[in-house]
């Protein structure tokens, strides 16, 4: 089953390094927390756990454990399984390429917001807190009036973009050896990073308030399912699972390299980075909070609000060290991100695409970063940011959620789990049960269902998704309609690659 | 601090480090990071 020349991980270390650093990004800082805060505090880091064991940990090790048994992307994985199921690997691959296309951009801010803070270009004191909002809508992204109005790229964000991909390119041409070794430094830099903020947030002002509204348990909220769909929708989304990418980190794995012990050290080291970093954040939102004289539902503490603007607040409002703290935070976004954006680049879609195709390496890989790069120019326009928005909605919400319901199922039923199951456990360094079967027959198939209907289908189909214009909200269903039939269409191509 | 939050810190940590305990002596048989 082994394929001459496959790229390889330089050592287990790597490996583990490169996932972690997959599974942490941007959602670690700006969606934990607040879901944290949000749904009962500790009593969602139960929900949490729970969803964490029964949802998350099997996904990966499924997705590894995929990767490495076939040693392909996730196109190669289900053609494996059946040559018709290929499509079921392609849809991730659009859905990893859509939204690296977008992260990027994201990036792309925080690194010209690292270059702002340098003078805190949006101002000190109560009117720099009170002008952060419109400097990051107005001078920052030039924010038209609607999806409508797209207007042309900003091109201080399209330089910054082009200086990702470049770095993206140098990181990714030479595959996994290199990948690795850089993993190790972006996992640990934001690390550190983020200990250097929580310091600074837990010396200012108010940061044991901001820390109560964080962590103290209300157990009446585990009886809501608007708890668990929380604690499910966030387990699924950081993960980095269901974006095709952990099939092809899978597949760098020798065969006869650990995969159980690596998903659950991946797990958890991601979850305990989204719990410590719910102290840096909450503890500065703790000072927002006394430093404005706001209760807390005033204070933008989740996604770009909470970077963007919630962030950039308590800089102006900080004593001391504001221009420091401002370049650390925006750095440490950097950091969070760029190596999830080259998961999602190379295993999500250079890999699958050389699998195919048979292309090269270098060449899939500098391909892929001057497409990626030309289609994330859309959300750098004035627009953008409804555009962010809406495919994000279509690809990181509805595509990730379906594509591995239908991969868990597929593996599940038809692979089967059980057959997985002894394959891994043949290396592993502790033997996983038959609980794991029933995990991807049932649990995540039915888990991710539950977040697709309650948290989707039943609040974008009677409302038009974030109160769009009904032709722009309808991009949603367009997105993941195209993207499914383009997984189609890329199994119909018969490659060299392809027949072997 | 509150008693509730103060506890869900405790709790929390424990599990994250008994975890880690669990998974790193079981690493690579001899616990080493070998593939």
């Amino acid at each position: 089953m082994a394929e001459v020349g496959r790229e390889r991980w330089s050592s287990r270390f790597h490996f583990v390094f490169a996932a972690i650093g997959s599974a942490i990004g941007l959602g670690n800082v700006w969606r934990f927390p607040y879901m944290s805060y949000s749904y009962g505090g500790g009593a969602f880091l139960v929900a949490w756990m729970v969803c964490l064991l029964i949802m998350g940990v099997p996904w990966l090790i499924m997705e590894f454990g995929m990767g490495r048994y076939f040693q392909k992307g996730a196109p190669g994985v289900f053609a494996g399984i059946r040559k018709k199921l290929e499509w079921v690997g392609w849809w991730p691959v659009f859905v990893a390429f859509l939204i690296v296309c977008y992260y990027t951009v994201i990036m792309a801010w925080s690194l010209r917001y690292a270059v702002s803070s340098v003078t805190v270009a949006w101002g000190m004191g109560e009117a720099g807190a009170s002008g952060a909002g419109s400097y990051f809508f107005g001078t920052v992204l030039k924010l038209s009036d609607g999806p409508g109005m797209l207007g042309a790229p900003v091109i201080p964000i399209v330089i910054a973009l082009a200086v990702i991909w470049i770095v993206m390119y140098i990181i990714m041409y030479k595959g996994a050896g290199q990948i690795g070794k850089v993993a190790v430094w972006t996992v640990i830099i934001p690390w550190v990073l983020l200990l250097v903020l929580l310091v600074r947030g837990l010396t200012l002002p108010g940061a044991v308030k901001g820390l109560n509204y964080y962590l103290t348990p209300d157990f009446s909220m585990l009886a809501k399912g608007e708890v668990w769909f929380a604690a499910g929708s966030q387990i699924a989304f950081t993960l980095s699972v269901g974006m095709a990418g952990m099939f092809a980190y899978g597949s760098f794995v020798a065969k006869k390299a650990d995969i159980t012990n690596n998903a659950f050290i991946t797990s958890f080291s991601n979850c305990a980075t989204s719990f410590f970093a719910g102290f840096a954040v909450f503890s500065t939102v703790g000072f927002i909070m006394g430093a404005l004289n706001i209760p807390v539902q005033e204070v933008s503490a989740s996604g770009l609000g909470l970077a963007f603007v919630g962030y950039p607040v308590a800089i102006s409002m900080m004593p001391v060290g504001a221009p420091i703290v401002g370049v650390l935070f925006f750095l440490c976004l950097f950091f969070l991100g760029i190596d999830s954006a080259f998961f999602l680049a190379h295993g999500g879609v250079v890999a699958p695409v050389y699998d195919k195709f048979g292309m090269k390496p270098k060449r899939a890989t500098l391909l892929i970063c001057i497409l990626a790069f030309l289609v994330g120019i859309l959300f750098t326009c004035r627009g953008g940011l409804y555009w962010l928005d809406i495919i994000d909605r279509a690809v990181s919400f509805y595509g990730l959620l379906l594509t591995g319901v239908i991969a868990s199922f597929i593996v599940g039923w038809v692979f089967p789990a059980k057959k997985l199951r002894e394959h891994i456990n043949e290396t592993s360094d502790f033997k996983i049960g038959a609980w794991l079967d029933w995990m991807l027959k049932i649990v995540v198939p039915v888990g991710g269902l539950f977040v697709v209907i309650y948290g989707g289908f039943a609040k974008d189909l009677p409302f038009k998704y974030g109160g769009y214009p009904k032709w722009a909200a309808a991009f949603v269903w367009i997105t993941l309609v195209v993207t499914f039939g383009l997984s189609f269409l890329f199994q119909a191509f018969k490659t060299k690659e392809a027949k072997r | 601090m509150n008693p509730g939050a103060i506890a869900t810190i405790i709790v929390f940590w424990a599990i994250f480090i008994g975890a880690f305990s669990f998974f790193f002596a079981k690493l690579g048989r001899g616990g080493k990071w070998e593939d």
